[in-house]
């Protein structure tokens, strides 16, 4: 990564927007959570190149508009899950454009080129999540990557007392049509 | 309390209830069967998801790493919620646990791990060709090997290699296992077969003293002429472990008209192949990379209980079964400890046998449709397995060997 964007600065040179320490805060956090982050946003999205523009896009609201309360972690996390599943819908959308694409575009991110013994469970699972409804997915992945409830329910737009009955289908659901691919 | 909704089944599952509420659920599924059922369905699916994205999540950090991007950890997001924690991972044996839903055998799912390049590459390049190929070579492997030393513990033999020998496939043979294949058995791979687990066999760069180190045997990484010294790279061991699904066997055997079937024992068995850390050597000449591969013998480990004579009969007389190999084997000679190479000779791939300072070695050089050439040497010395690769055909692959020793 090529580090921190760019911080505005006025004519004298001296940035502005942002008070000295407040940049130390936003460098740290950008050097401890950033990892994650990126992770995370892969994890969700399944492709690495969104994920980069995800996380690039977390830590750039996170400069420009800083959240008030202090959990840092928690607010970007939010953000990227956010940002994750608009991506999904997105990509639906392109997707039913180009029907013939399907699962090789579920597979995007990843270069073959070392791969050789594929691990035929992983490329079942892209599979099986590419062809759930976008809620559902990121219902799934979501939970499965640490995120409570009141998280799920705020980034899929759910009423929270409808997340658990949303999972509880959304897992037979995956389960069901995981065993038909096997 | 009324019998809960399957909602809040599954946010007791998850943690999600306050104190007073997951108490009343405990409370009533004491009391109702058709509740504790409906929960055990829901957490049987629950530990099944988990299970899977676990995998993918190994994956997506996998990837997440290769894509460049500096990333901390390679474990997989899981929450850790305070009421039901989640389970911790795989056990380090797969098991089989049979699902109860669906009658498929659960063995724990492959964790994925960065796997040789150099000789797997080039196999793979040329997959649906060499997949017959494959299936010989281990085949092969696993049955025509002598057992060199006696097990650790009686529930294992132990096979390994000390020489190799080419073996020659007809177009002919060729052609007729690619119809089989593609009319009958579909897409035949290792893992239509039954469960594969794949662990270890991570690369990393090294300096030369490293990979003397990592490797358990003699490595030896000659100078090229004026060319600066190689970037030298070791993979760790990998080990492959696999259980047949007898019944999918079976038909996949049907499918190419064997006259015997596999026995019902082996079913689920583990057979374990435990390759050697591999270190490999690439060099810069002539604008082309070359690429020397070294290893020593894998080790195949075949459970107890498994008559290793009945199956390699059973094998043996599956028609795809070139006729060199058959005849080989019915020599008795020197078929003990040897690893069978298959040699080919058709528009895609030519093989040649060749004598490299007094040993037996063997270049392959595959053509692809896009006109894309590959050479591969490979010999074996004092116990040591040898590959030389490049973008490149025979006459140039050859020259750098030569000027390697």
């Amino acid at each position: 990564m090529t580090g921190t964007p760019d911080a505005p600065v006025n004519g004298n040179g001296m940035k502005t927007g942002m008070e000295t320490d407040e940049a130390m805060a936003f460098n740290q956090a950008y050097e401890k959570y950033y990892p994650e982050i990126f992770r995370q946003a892969a994890y969700l999205t399944g492709c690495a190149q969104a994920a980069e523009d995800i996380a690039q896009e977390a830590f750039f609201r996170l400069y420009s508009s800083p959240p008030s309360h202090s959990n840092t972690e928690a607010w970007l996390r939010r953000v990227a899950g956010n940002l994750a599943y608009n991506f999904l819908r997105g990509e639906k959308r392109r997707r039913k454009m180009e029907p013939a694409v399907a699962e090789d575009d579920a597979e995007k991110v990843v270069s073959i080129e070392d791969r050789v013994l594929v691990n035929n469970d992983v490329r079942l699972v892209r599979k099986v999540l590419a062809n759930l409804p976008p809620r559902d997915r990121m219902c799934l992945l979501l939970k499965f990557s640490g995120y409570r409830y009141d998280e799920i329910a705020e980034i899929v737009n759910i009423a929270k007392t409808s997340v658990g009955a949303t999972l509880a289908r959304a897992q037979a659901k995956f389960r069901k049509m995981y065993l038909k691919e096997v | 309390m009324k019998c809960p909704e399957t909602g809040m089944l599954q946010a007791y599952i998850d943690g999600e209830l306050g104190i007073k509420a997951r108490k009343d659920i405990e409370c009533h599924l004491r009391a109702c069967a058709e509740c504790a059922d409906a929960l055990a369905v829901l957490k049987e699916t629950d530990d099944f998801v988990y299970e899977m994205l676990s995998v993918y999540g190994k994956e997506a950090a996998y990837q997440s790493h290769v894509h460049g991007t500096r990333v901390g950890g390679i474990s997989a997001g899981s929450g850790n919620h305070a009421d039901s924690p989640r389970k911790s991972g795989y056990g380090e044996i797969p098991e089989k646990t049979a699902s109860a839903a669906s009658g498929i055998r659960d063995v724990h799912p492959v964790v994925r791990q960065k796997t040789m390049k150099g000789v797997w590459n080039f196999m793979n390049r040329y997959r649906k060709l060499t997949t017959a190929a494959c299936i010989v070579l281990v085949a092969a492997a696993c049955i025509i090997i002598q057992p060199v030393r006696a097990a650790i513990s009686d529930a294992l033999r132990i096979f390994r290699v000390d020489k190799l020998e080419g073996v020659r496939i007809t177009p002919q043979e060729i052609a007729r296992i690619r119809e089989s294949l593609s009319s009958g058995a579909g897409d035949l791979t290792l893992e239509n077969l039954g469960r594969i687990r794949l662990t270890g066999g991570l690369s990393r760069t090294v300096t030369r003293d490293e990979l003397i180190d990592s490797c358990g045997f003699d490595v030896f990484i000659p100078e090229y002429g004026q060319a600066p010294g190689p970037e030298l790279t070791v993979t760790e061991p990998l080990t492959l472990e696999f259980a047949l699904d007898v019944e999918k066997a079976n038909r996949v055997l049907d499918s190419l008209n064997a006259p015997e079937k596999l026995p019902a024992e082996i079913d689920g068995k583990t057979f374990t192949v435990a390759f050697a850390a591999q270190a490999r050597a690439e060099y810069v000449a002539g604008g082309k990379t070359f690429t020397l591969h070294e290893t020593t013998s894998p080790e195949i480990a075949v459970p107890a209980g498994v008559d290793i004579d009945s199956l390699f009969n059973v094998v043996v007389k599956i028609p795809i079964f070139p006729a060199e190999l058959k005849s080989r084997l019915k020599s008795v000679s020197d078929w003990k400890n040897v690893f069978y190479l298959p040699l080919f000779n058709d528009s895609q791939l030519d093989s040649e046998e060749i004598v490299l300072n007094g040993t037996n070695a063997y270049v392959t050089t595959g053509k692809d449709k896009n006109g894309g050439i590959h050479s591969i040497l490979i010999w074996m010395k004092d116990g040591i397995i040898y590959g030389l690769s490049a973008d490149t055909d025979k006459g140039e692959l050859l020259d750098f060997a030569k000027g390697l020793e």
